[in-house]
């Protein structure tokens, strides 16, 4: 009821009337008949929310003289005998599906919320967590032909409230899962922030025993036309028949219900604000295709293999004071001297093109940039300081221009080929872990495939 | 047929595209691309549980087809909406103002505050399963000359993608047309009879005319709702002719009526339904190919005994169909190809043997009746269907959604959806209607065919009111010449078409030229069959360029009289006769188009004298 005006709520309450109740409202001539729905918050917080028996939703605003009672008959048609019987046949088979069978591979299922696993229910308002292994087998019957599915709901947020204590939550959780020996776990997740957590569960969790798969959705699961069944149905065919372990991500290869693409944790990234096909591999190659019908093609060779015996490396330490800086024209020195003020311990840049800031002089017009770079000269000094790319695709190189080499020689280290949010992730887990001595030391070398040395000719 | 006395209930739902510039939720172009597609995608829809939290049987059914959509994109259009992958872009100002006017026009309430809905289509017509459609109008009413007919809705929606082609389970859908703006109009069951149904279809239609609407075949659909006392609600979709409104009526009626006593008669005679029989063996050694190729390639033959239905089959329900028949539609719907049963001519299946077999096995008499079905997966659903069917009609009537056919009979198509099936568009806010109080009802066609009665002869003024012209006249008609202008469009062009000539490539500016250089005495109101014809082969030439090319330059008083002069000369058997008509032909021959022929009738008629 939250988004009623006062005047409404006021109204209902002496009524006795509560969401999802049948009212009728009249108003001059007209008598409208219906349930009565919470509101959004956008539009009049005046105008009370009705679904009328023909199934459309009104608006209508109450002004004075209009009279509001509570019904006494039901308006919805009870659910059909035959609709009843379908259901309950389909029910049985859910159950009889949800048997454990030890032929199968057994797969846990951890959410952390997001569009693929929430609905709305639409009488209350509330979105429904529909995150028991029942929900969830409801909603995929398919799931339980490739495996025996355990569920868990660990988080139930969107993605973009994600913080480094989420990142630590989700990685115990996946640890005792691992502990418990499943053979493979899917963290259902929200989309915008997938590939930083993607990446921060590849450094927190290292030589894992089996595949730990992040999969979202664009659209969400109580929509006929979501993603989400091909993206978790792939996930776990993707499990259930590959010798692959580690963390990556699957979602969406084309805009087509046809392929899905595995594609490396700390590799990746949305690119879409709202297409199926938003997550591309970043100067790397997808590690496999996973189509339909089940047919899995590996794209590259060189992958950790599926070791149930390997015991895990599990390190969870995250330094807070980490932050991505990006670099854009017409800057002021004071960007720079807020990170030390503050006292930032780690600070990743998102240069331009080969890794570069504004720096020089040229003119009375830049004659501001001399300060740029003493602030700069000081950011360098406390903090650890990575360049990385708004390019996106391409590597990092400060020797090719004089520009490049007055940053190297600042103390700015590149970050070679890694995207601004893995080594964002990465320089908060070695500072968090090791310390800012052995984090200058480590941030561009190669731990978890998050570099490659080789730029391959895609 | 006394319809009142029968409990006759009909109402009907008609759906027209709006010509709007952009489409209802993005700004691709609201028309059918003329252009080859340019990319396909591949889908798939699931069932999901409606806002209600039941399942929708419906939605249900049609998942249980695992159907494969492949979506045709074309590029002018269609963008990220149209394949869902960008949610919608508010809803377009024009189409909603249209569908406004049509809720004052139709005296209904209309919302405060309007909310988008989606409302679910699981067969693949819509990319995201499901329909954007918003209540514009409730309550409203319309005059007919059989009492009032009240108006239940008023609604704006996204028009579906039109169907290319279907091969088992794969299904080819062209998006263009995904995402036209439509008004959908419904009346409450207050339709008389089956000529009241067409009388109020046309009238709604008439009304609609008056506005910005696309015309032509398909940009109007109509369907209709039919029940009888102890029949059913019944939904007949896709009827796009008005005239067969009443047939499709009557043939529904019929249906019902005959399922009614059908029932009775089942009852009567102790009829029962058996559980489904898998006969494979039965069938083993059949020299029939059909039965023979499915056993072959691993399917089944499935059959059910119909105790005491011995010749019900093929009992006619209505003109045109038999219960077989109607079975049959069934059979297909579930994805077999069709079925075999013993109120058919055995022979023709060259099975006769085969079910004297079966008759035995399955313990049946003369007087009951035995279906087959044969096939792979499908079969097994068909037969269940089938069989389900048979059971209702120990109930009598099913409510069902069904389509029309060309011969007005009509065929199941899918179950009647619930109010489950409708949910909020939760990607548009909702919009206040109160943006929209000032808008202004168009005069009515009625109004307008009287205040054109004062410019136009009579017999003109209908042809012009129907007229996919009706616009162009209103507007051109106030500067020239309304005869000349009416009979352009009403006559002129048309038999242009009929000659076979491009004329939609003709706009208001030719027209206007056209009329113009008339008005101005350049060229004759003959001329301008002749000037079109230009036009249409090249529509974008200088009115001037396209008068020289047609030769109709207008000639003098004097040049006129020098061909007068000239054929009188050539022709003095004629002229000896006092043959007019044979003169003016000759003369005209020459100078049609060039100079007003009620001057050269004239001068003709001067010379003989």
């Amino acid at each position: 009821m939250e988004n009623y005006s006062k005047k409404i709520k006021s109204i209902l309450k002496k009524k006795g009337i509560k969401i999802g109740d049948h009212i009728i409202v009249k108003k001059g001539k007209t008598t409208y008949d219906g349930i009565i729905l919470p509101r959004e918050k956008v539009g009049d917080p005046d105008c009370i929310v009705l679904k009328l028996s023909n199934g459309y939703n009104i608006g209508v605003k109450y002004t004075k003289g209009v009279k509001i009672e509570k019904s006494k008959i039901k308006i919805y048609r009870e659910i059909s005998e035959e609709a009843k019987f379908e259901l309950g046949k389909w029910k049985t088979r859910l159950k009889e599906k949800m048997k454990y069978d030890p032929k199968k591979p057994t797969i846990s299922i951890l959410h952390t919320g997001g569009t693929i696993a929430s609905r709305i229910d639409y009488r209350t308002g509330a979105v429904i967590s529909s995150f028991t292994p029942e929900d969830i087998i409801g909603m995929f019957p398919e799931l339980t032909e490739i495996a025996n599915i355990r569920s868990k709901l660990i988080e139930n947020m969107w993605s973009d409230d994600m913080r480094f204590a989420n990142y630590q939550k989700i990685a115990k959780e996946i640890a005792k899962e691992i502990k418990r020996g499943v053979d493979g776990i899917i963290v259902t997740h929200g989309t915008d922030t997938l590939h930083y957590t993607s990446a921060a569960l590849s450094f927190m969790i290292q030589d894992s025993p089996i595949p730990i798969i992040l999969v979202g959705a664009q659209r969400s699961s109580d929509r006929p036309s979501s993603d989400a069944f091909l993206n978790l149905i792939c996930a776990a065919k993707f499990i259930a028949s590959s010798d692959f372990s580690g963390v990556a991500v699957c979602m969406h290869e084309s805009s087509s219900d046809t392929n899905c693409l595995i594609l490396p944790g700390t590799k990746c990234r949305k690119l879409h604000s709202s297409a199926r096909y938003a997550f591309k591999a970043v100067n790397s190659r997808p590690i496999a295709r996973v189509s339909e019908d089940g047919k899995i093609e590996f794209l590259v060779q060189n992958y950790m293999k599926k070791d149930k015996n390997r015991k895990p490396k599990i390190k969870t330490k995250m330094e807070e004071k980490v932050a991505i800086l990006k670099i854009y024209t017409n800057m002021y020195p004071d960007i720079f001297e807020f990170f030390s003020k503050a006292r930032y311990k780690g600070i990743v840049i998102e240069g331009t093109g080969l890794g570069h800031t504004p720096l020089h002089s040229t003119g009375k017009e830049t004659k501001i940039h001399n300060k740029i770079k003493a602030a700069l000269a000081r950011l360098a000094k406390k903090s650890v300081v990575v360049m990385t790319t708004q390019t996106i695709f391409g590597r990092v190189n400060m020797n090719v221009y004089n520009k490049g080499r007055d940053l190297l020689e600042l103390g700015i280290i590149p970050g070679e080929d890694m995207t601004a949010e893995t080594a964002f992730v990465k320089l908060a887990w070695l500072i968090g872990n090791f310390g800012a001595k052995k984090a200058r030391e480590l941030i561009n070398k190669n731990l978890v495939g998050e570099i490659s040395e080789k730029s391959e000719v895609l | 047929m006394n319809y009142q006395t029968l409990g006759f209930k009909c109402g009907i739902e008609i759906h027209q595209r709006l010509d709007t510039e952009k489409k209802l939720f993005c700004s691709c172009r609201p028309k059918f691309s003329e252009d080859k597609p340019t990319k396909e995608i591949v889908r798939r829809l699931r069932t999901v549980p409606g806002e209600l939290g039941e399942v929708d049987i419906a939605a249900f059914h049609e998942f249980l087809r695992g159907r494969k959509f492949i979506y045709q994109i074309f590029d002018k259009e269609d963008c990220l909406v149209e394949t869902d992958e960008e949610p919608p872009h508010e809803m377009n100002e024009e189409a909603l103002v249209l569908g406004l006017t049509v809720s004052k026009m139709l005296k209904c309430e209309i919302p405060d505050e309007i909310h988008v809905m989606r409302k679910t289509v699981i067969d693949g017509s819509n990319t995201t399963g499901f329909q954007r459609t918003a209540l514009v109008g409730l309550n409203g009413k319309m005059e007919t000359s059989k009492g009032v007919v009240r108006i239940s809705n008023v609604s704006v929606e996204e028009e579906s993608a039109g169907i290319v082609s279907q091969k088992d389970s794969n299904i080819v859908y062209r998006l263009d047309r995904l995402g036209i703006p439509l008004v959908e109009i419904g009346t409450f069951p207050d339709i008389r009879d089956p000529e009241h149904a067409k009388e109020v279809a046309e009238k709604i239609g008439m009304l609609l005319r008056s506005l910005k609407v696309q015309r032509g075949i398909g940009t109007i659909r109509q369907d209709i709702n039919v029940s009888i006392r102890e029949g059913a609600r019944i939904e007949i979709k896709g009827v796009q002719e008005l005239d067969m409104i009443p047939e499709i009526i009557r043939k529904e009626v019929q249906r019902q009526i005959s399922l009614i006593e059908l029932k009775d008669e089942l009852k009567r005679k102790k009829a029962k339904i058996s559980d489904i029989y898998d006969v494979t063996d039965t069938f083993k050694e059949t020299k029939n190919k059909i039965i023979k190729n499915s056993i072959s390639s691993g399917g089944k033959v499935f059959a059910i005994k119909l105790e005491a239905f011995g010749g019900i089959l093929k009992k006619e329900l209505c003109e045109g169909k038999t219960l077989g028949n109607e079975l049959a539609d069934y059979v297909r719907a579930y994805g077999s190809k069709g079925m075999i049963h013993t109120d058919e001519n055995l022979e023709k299946y060259g099975l006769v043997e085969e079910f004297e077999k079966l008759r035995k096995e399955m313990n049946a008499s003369e007087s009951d009746a035995i279906v087959i079905i044969a096939g792979g997966k499908e079969a097994e659903t068909s037969i269940d269907a089938v069989r389900k069917r048979c059971i209702k009609l120990l109930e009598g009537v099913p409510e069902e959604t069904r389509a029309a056919k060309p011969d007005g009979t009509t065929k199941y198509a899918r179950p009647l959806p619930g109010a489950g099936r409708m949910y909020p568009e939760t990607d548009v806010p909702p919009i206040s209607a109160k943006l929209f109080k000032k808008i202004k009802i168009p005069e009515t066609l009625e109004k307008k065919a009287k205040r054109f009665l004062k410019i136009l002869p009579e017999e003109m003024v209908e042809p012009i009111i129907k007229s996919e012209y009706l616009f162009e006249f209103e507007k051109l008609s106030k500067k020239y010449d309304p005869v000349i202008v009416a009979n352009t469009f009403i006559s002129i062009v048309k038999d242009l078409k009929r000659e076979g000539f491009e004329v939609e490539k003709l706009n208001e500016n030719v027209f206007d030229d056209i009329f113009l250089s008339v008005k101005k005495g350049k060229i004759s109101k003959e001329g301008i069959p002749e000037i079109l014809k230009v036009f249409c082969r090249n529509p974008n030439l200088k009115i001037d360029d396209a008068i020289s090319m047609a030769g109709l330059k207008k000639i003098t008083e004097e040049e006129l009289e020098k061909i007068i002069d000239k054929i009188f000369k050539e022709n003095p058997v004629l002229v000896r006769q006092n043959n007019f008509s044979a003169l003016m032909g000759l003369v005209m021959k020459i100078v049609r188009g060039k100079i007003d022929g009620k001057l050269v009738a004239e001068k003709i008629k001067k010379k003989l004298k």
